[in-house]
């Protein structure tokens, strides 16, 4: 049986997919009855989602991308084609 | 638990449109503008936290990816080629201002003993996580906990997990190894982790 200090080590290789059939059976067998690991690997997993989803939200005026987009178009030699 | 694996879209015709680019075709610029200008821009962003410095920055990248298209070789793909380009752009500017700090692996840990198991109580907050409330007020904690990162684990975390590269196009585009990346992007996320709980557990109180 794997301790929690060697569990913990494998949760982005656990939620990447990463692991072995073995490993992964032996970790999910760890998780089943362990409540503390188990609620590591929530938080460990919904803290990821909930930062993923705040950065994607990130505001950029579209003010921003058009000034970009012009002088892009410009230092290009594309302006006024 | 679902596997979190998200992959980047594989534009098959992107070769193609890097070819017509870099004879000069506007349509094939635009077309690679419209497809990587706004993840660019907010990955820069994500780093600088400053706009008139992203945008000189987002400017610089995209004029040094078109001028430098020659020496594109397609055997890497253009998204992972940009994103190193401006990932290594906007770490020079930010040079100039302060970088993050390393906080110890076992603080990030809950407590272990002699066995090797977990010796305190772990809460679990991901209840309180649904309520649109605190989830907007945790936008904040967030947008700070990504800031305070140490620059080697906010980039893999921006590449990998927001911009969704897999974990070899975030090793390529910053020229590490797959196991560096993979160590990285666990430190990045235990972090998030602990300040997220901390948000959540004085909530709760």
């Amino acid at each position: 049986m794997s301790t929690c200090r060697e569990v913990l080590q494998l949760l982005t290789e656990y939620l990447e997919g990463d692991l072995a059939p073995t490993e992964r059976a032996e970790f999910e067998k760890h998780m089943e009855a362990c409540s503390p690991c188990r609620a590591f690997l929530r938080t460990y997993a919904k803290a990821d989602e909930l930062s993923r989803a705040a950065l994607r939200e990130a505001d950029i005026p579209e003010e921003l991308q058009r000034r970009v987009r012009a002088f892009l178009r410009t230092r290009m030699g594309f302006a006024g084609q | 638990m679902h596997p979190t694996q998200q992959g980047a879209e594989p534009p098959g015709d992107e070769l193609e449109l890097v070819a017509r680019a870099r004879k000069g075709e506007q349509e094939a610029f635009e077309q690679l503008l419209n497809r990587y200008q706004a993840r660019i821009t907010r990955l820069v962003f994500s780093i600088l936290k400053d706009l008139m410095d992203t945008e000189e920055v987002v400017q610089d990248v995209f004029l040094t990816a078109f001028e430098k298209l020659d020496q594109f070789r397609g055997d890497s793909r253009f998204s992972t080629w940009v994103h190193r380009i401006a990932v290594n752009a906007a770490l020079m500017r930010k040079r100039r201002g302060r970088t993050g700090v390393e906080v110890p692996l076992e603080e990030l840990m809950p407590a272990f003993d002699d066995r090797g198991h977990i010796a305190v109580s772990v809460a679990d907050w991901t209840e309180q996580a649904d309520d649109p409330v605190l989830r907007q007020e945790a936008r904040a904690v967030i947008q700070e906990a990504v800031a305070g990162l140490d620059d080697k684990y906010q980039t893999v975390f921006l590449l990998r997990d927001v911009e969704g590269l897999s974990t070899e196009e975030t090793a390529s585009a910053l020229g590490l190894g797959v196991p560096a990346v993979k160590s990285r992007l666990h430190r990045a996320r235990l972090f998030l982790r602990r300040e997220l709980s901390r948000y959540f557990e004085k909530a709760e109180n």
